[in-house]
């Protein structure tokens, strides 16, 4: 006997003969799969909607927290989701090894896809304001940090960053506000500047930087 | 000796030490009046006022003299008669300060609103112009301030062009009076991505009634662009005894970013109130064969311009760190370059760090090898000989101002 939807229906409202039963129940219990018959194409690609409308209201809107198999990332969204990423964030690692007075960050991976705000991040080593369209990724093993766009960074003690591009070391001070700009396709390389000093660098700089950040 | 004889001695020396000390903290701590105001940054961005009558001699540790200022204050302050004018970035209040116990002391607030400040002008003793631009810095504002009470005498917005199309943001780079017209230079920039800023290929000079604020006159410049620039910071532009006003364009990646166009400096005649097409001191182009900020007037025809090395320099990361200044006197009135001034190269991306006092200029100059000094030049001897030293925590001397007159 043939298993179709009607013959289904059928079993539900207990309209079944028992052959039919019989069969039915031997079918559900069965590990030998056939497809399911519809009456049409149509009603197939109606169930198949259905089945994935389902499984969208049950799965998160937006991807929220991504493992890369190298990396712990990090992936923002907008500022709507900000509450889940504060969340999602502490349950992060943020791994360091300490060296006798100064602390370097081995891994850490952050992205701001967001055009208008700043994202917040507060860790047991420093607080973190990650600029609009910002992107930092720090390898695991090199513990080198790849910065496209500007961070406001708060270190709580001194601690020590390397990044792309640069030989020697970044030494930062605890207590101090330092503002580190990077841009991929500019000409400026790396800028490291303390909050205090903004005014060191361009005016228009230092406007986007005072809006951005709020400072 | 015996025993009891040394400690009553050692007692009487401890004494008197305290009583000197007492006495001469005391003495210290009155309020003088100094001619000169210095102001100076140490290696953790801490800023420092220090005041003194002589720029010519002596050494200077600003660490034993005050106290480091506020987070508030900055050194884009205006210093005139013994006050200071400070406008704070965050709550747009606009601080009068005077000197107490060697410490900046607030005297008078004003609050103005949603401001930036681009730009000041002394309209008189007591009434200040500032000029500025919104937070978004589209909108062109001003305020006429008289420092006196302490009170907006005028506020409203400077009837300018606006960013059209790609640009999005103003800079305002000088503002100059002549009888009843302001001449307001300024240029726009299109938005920024990550580090990536930019200018305009063009400078607008606008012509306003004063003090109506009414719109007469526009005028495109092309030859270069970013006039002048914030100066609070620094000045890069200056009148000459005939009334003739010079500014100097900054398209170097510390201000324009456009290192295409030249660092030249431009005249408006006294007689006119248009850019003189006929003059063009294209300093890029000359011996310096370099983009430079600051530009002072030290009388007669001559000018002193601090250019900077782009050999020595790797980027905008390194402009402020790196010692690669060098300071030019030019001869303004035949564009020639007279002479490269021989000092150490100087650090800091932009200072006011020049004074004129009669024939002597004073020029801070932060060299990495040769310490923290203020240099004298004799424009008639043309001796140049170091002054006083800036010692202590000073790694810039970011500007020095007459306090007094």
């Amino acid at each position: 006997m043939k298993v179709n939807a009607d013959l289904l229906a059928k079993y539900h409202e207990n309209r079944c003969t028992p052959e039919e039963r019989t069969a039915l129940e031997a079918w559900l219990l069965s590990s030998d799969v056939d497809d399911l018959e519809f009456h049409s194409e149509k009603d197939k690609q109606i169930a198949k909607a259905d089945i994935w409308e389902e499984l969208d209201a049950i799965l998160p809107k937006e991807e929220v927290v991504k493992v890369a198999p190298n990396f712990a990332s990090f992936y923002m969204w907008k500022g709507a989701i900000a509450a889940s990423l504060v969340i999602g964030l502490f349950g992060l690692s943020f791994y360091y090894f300490n060296q006798s007075r100064q602390t370097a960050v081995e891994f850490v991976a952050f992205h701001n896809k967001s055009s208008l705000k700043v994202n917040h991040i507060s860790s047991k080593e420093y607080n973190l304001t990650i600029a609009p369209e910002t992107f930092a990724e720090v390898n695991r093993h090199s513990g080198i940090i790849e910065l496209s766009g500007s961070i406001l960074i708060s270190p709580k003690k001194d601690i020590e960053l390397s990044f792309d591009g640069e030989k020697e070391k970044v030494k930062l001070k605890g207590g101090q506000t330092y503002i580190i700009l990077n841009s991929k396709t500019g000409n400026h390389g790396l800028i490291i500047v303390n909050e205090k000093n903004l005014i060191s660098l361009p005016p228009v700089i230092q406007k986007k930087l005072i809006q951005e950040f709020d400072i | 000796m015996k025993p009891s004889i040394v400690r009553l001695l050692n007692f009487i020396f401890v004494f008197f030490g305290i009583v000197c000390f007492i006495a001469c903290r005391s003495s210290c701590s009155t309020n003088h009046r100094e001619k000169y105001s210095i102001h100076i940054m140490d290696m953790d961005a801490k800023e420092y006022v220090v005041t003194t009558n002589n720029l010519d001699a002596g050494l200077l540790k600003p660490e034993e003299i005050t106290e480091a200022l506020p987070d508030s204050i900055f050194r884009n302050i205006i210093v005139k008669d013994g006050f200071y004018y400070s406008l704070q970035r965050k709550s747009d209040i606009l601080t009068k300060y005077t000197l107490k116990d060697r410490k900046l002391f607030a005297v008078a607030h004003l609050q103005l609103q949603d401001y930036n400040e681009e730009n000041f002008l002394w309209m008189g003793k007591d009434s200040l112009l500032l000029s500025g631009l919104n937070n978004q810095a589209n909108e062109a504002k001003y305020y006429l301030v008289d420092t006196k009470g302490m009170k907006t005498l005028a506020a409203g917005l400077l009837d300018i062009n606006k960013p059209q199309g790609k640009f999005k943001t103003t800079s305002i780079g000088f503002v100059h009076k002549r009888k009843d017209t302001l001449f307001i230079g300024y240029t726009f920039h299109p938005i920024i991505h990550g580090a990536n800023y930019t200018t305009s290929d063009t400078m607008y000079i606008s012509r306003l009634t004063y003090p109506q604020m009414k719109r007469v006159g526009i005028q495109k410049e092309i030859r270069s662009t970013y006039p002048a620039g914030i100066n609070t910071v620094q000045h890069n532009e200056f009148t000459d005894e005939y009334g003739n006003f010079y500014f100097m364009s900054c398209p170097g990646i510390a201000m324009g970013n456009r290192a295409d166009l030249p660092t030249a400096i431009f005249k408006i005649n006294a007689n006119s109130s248009l850019v003189d097409s006929t003059y063009f001191f294209n300093l890029s182009s000359s011996t310096i064969k370099n983009h430079a900020y600051g530009l002072w007037y030290v009388g007669n025809g001559k000018a002193i311009v601090r250019s900077e090395r782009k050999d020595l320099y790797k980027g905008l990361s390194d402009h402020y760190s790196t010692s690669h200044f060098e300071f030019y006197l030019l001869d303004i009135v035949h564009q020639k370059v007279i002479k490269k001034l021989d000092l150490p190269l100087d650090k800091g991306t932009r200072k006011e760090c020049v004074l004129v006092n009669g024939d002597t200029v004073h020029i801070a100059v932060n060299s990495t090898t040769d310490g923290n000094f203020i240099w004298q030049y004799n424009l008639k001897t043309d001796e140049l000989r170091k002054g006083l030293q800036l010692g202590g925590v000073s790694a810039f001397i970011v500007r020095i101002d007459r306090l007094l007159n």
